[in-house]
């Protein structure tokens, strides 16, 4: 047993003693007593979070050995900005734990039927709603809301109510583009449609769903001018200038001005090499999604697990995209790296559901190894 | 459940594609915006190429990419007087 976990305990050893070193470093240089703190802190939280994860609850751990970097990734760039940026990156990353257990807690125990994806659709909806009431607000709660709508969808989805589920889908993406945040709006079109491909048994509704949210695309793009001011430039130049692993010398410290700036701020003081890894944590998140999805005995969870992976993706995706000038959106905020704390909610309860359904399967592997005693 | 999982299977490595994709997409805009931007001289501002429009000939309908033989006798200007006067001969 010991010798199964040892390469696993050098991995989280490496991974401590970096982040422990990339804040001990600076705190020692400037004598700031807020980085002394979150040089503890970081890498006792991970520890706490890694070693010992059954005493709190049940979290996967390897989609969050990867996730945990990235949050670790965000506080490293807020501390670019100063040591009170780093500590409040700090408390909302610590904040977001409480999804993670959220979104665990649901993933188990969460039956699919009808009222109660009835329940999650109108909770989901009325979040995505939230935003056309206060017109003047510059927030988008986009991925809490469609992240409420996902295990609604599948909910649905399972129990062959194929016709609520692509209403409750659409009106999502109606709420999503009378925001006219086309970005978003794309992303949940796209999940949606290939959530019904992958669900369904017949190609008839997958082609609908996709006929659909391709024409609410349209229709809204024809008949809704576009915002005022929408125009975005390309954030390529911006990347150019970064280094590819540090730089020469130390940039001027820049405040955190919006939940996008993390990630250039990160390339800005730590080069492009790193922003790197943290896309490739993002696809390990994914793998470990894929894995986890497959071993799923009930086709609910499956689909759950499924509907994470394409949220995260996509939206990954689409950052991507939108920084390097392809889709004319403004990037938003990659997962896990955000200073925004309802999009950092959303990514760990994703990441919650995720880890509720890995533990699902093992529970069940488990009930198998105990009737196969049984029976011998 | 075997088209579920197969499908998951597909999807999954078509996002993951489509993410190493992006990566080496935004890696070859950068590098090439950076081999083909021109190198700039620091802090000068004038170009090395002379500006074809700059005020060197009176204003007027002087063509400025003409060559200077082509240029016409301006109004009232005089033209200049033979070297030799060919009638006296």
């Amino acid at each position: 047993m010991k010798k199964n976990n040892f390469p696993r305990f050098r991995i989280y050893a490496v991974l401590l003693l970096f982040f422990a070193a990339v804040f001990l470093l600076p705190a020692c240089r400037t004598g700031d007593a807020g980085m002394y703190l979150v040089a503890a802190a970081v890498p006792g939280v991970m520890l706490l979070l890694l070693a010992f994860p059954s005493v709190f609850f049940s979290p996967d751990r390897p989609s969050l050995s990867a996730a945990l970097p990235l949050c670790g990734f965000g506080i490293m760039a807020a501390a670019c900005a100063s040591s009170g940026d780093a500590l409040s990156q700090c408390l909302r990353c610590a904040a977001s734990l409480l999804f993670l257990a959220a979104g665990a807690v649901l993933a188990r125990t969460f039956r699919p039927s009808v009222p109660a994806a009835g329940l999650l659709a109108v909770c989901g909806l009325a979040v995505l709603c939230c935003p056309l009431w206060f017109p003047g607000a510059s927030f988008s709660l986009a991925e809490s809301g469609t992240a409420l709508l996902l295990p609604a969808v599948a909910a649905l989805l399972t129990t062959r109510n194929r016709l609520p589920a692509l209403a409750a889908a659409l009106g999502g993406m109606i709420l999503l583009l009378l925001q006219q945040d086309a970005g978003s709006a794309a992303v949940w079109g796209l999940s949606l449609a290939l959530l019904f491909w992958a669900a369904s048994d017949s190609l008839l509704w997958s082609g609908i769903s996709l006929v659909s949210a391709g024409a609410l695309f349209w229709i809204f793009f024809r008949v809704l001018p576009p915002a005022a001011g929408s125009g975005v430039s390309s954030l390529l130049p911006r990347i150019a200038s970064m280094p590819l692993f540090l730089p020469a010398s130390v940039p001027e410290s820049t405040a955190v001005a919006s939940p996008d700036s993390l990630f250039f701020l990160l390339g800005e003081h730590y080069g492009l090499i790193l922003l790197l890894c943290a896309v490739l944590l993002l696809v390990l998140i994914l793998i470990r999604g894929a894995s986890v999805a497959q071993h799923a005995r009930k086709t609910f969870h499956a689909v759950l697990v499924l509907g994470v992976m394409l949220h995260l993706g996509l939206r990954t995706l689409l950052f991507l995209c939108a920084a390097a000038g392809t889709f004319p959106v403004s990037p938003e905020s990659f997962p896990f790296l955000t200073s925004f704390l309802p999009d950092l909610f959303t990514h760990f309860f994703l990441l919650g559901l995720l880890s509720g359904v890995s533990a699902r399967n093992e529970a069940d592997l488990d009930e198998d190894v105990r009737l196969i005693m049984l029976a011998r | 459940m075997k088209t579920l999982r197969y499908r998951i299977r597909v999807i999954a490595l078509a996002l993951v594609c489509a993410l190493l994709a992006a990566v080496l997409w935004t890696v070859k805009s950068v590098w090439f915006s950076e081999a083909v931007a021109p190198e700039e001289p620091s802090g000068s501002v004038s170009s090395p190429l002379p500006d074809p429009w700059a005020e060197t000939a009176p204003s007027g309908s002087a063509d400025p990419l003409a060559s200077p033989e082509e240029t016409p006798a301006q109004a009232g200007t005089p033209s200049p007087e033979p070297l030799f006067d060919t009638n006296g001969l």
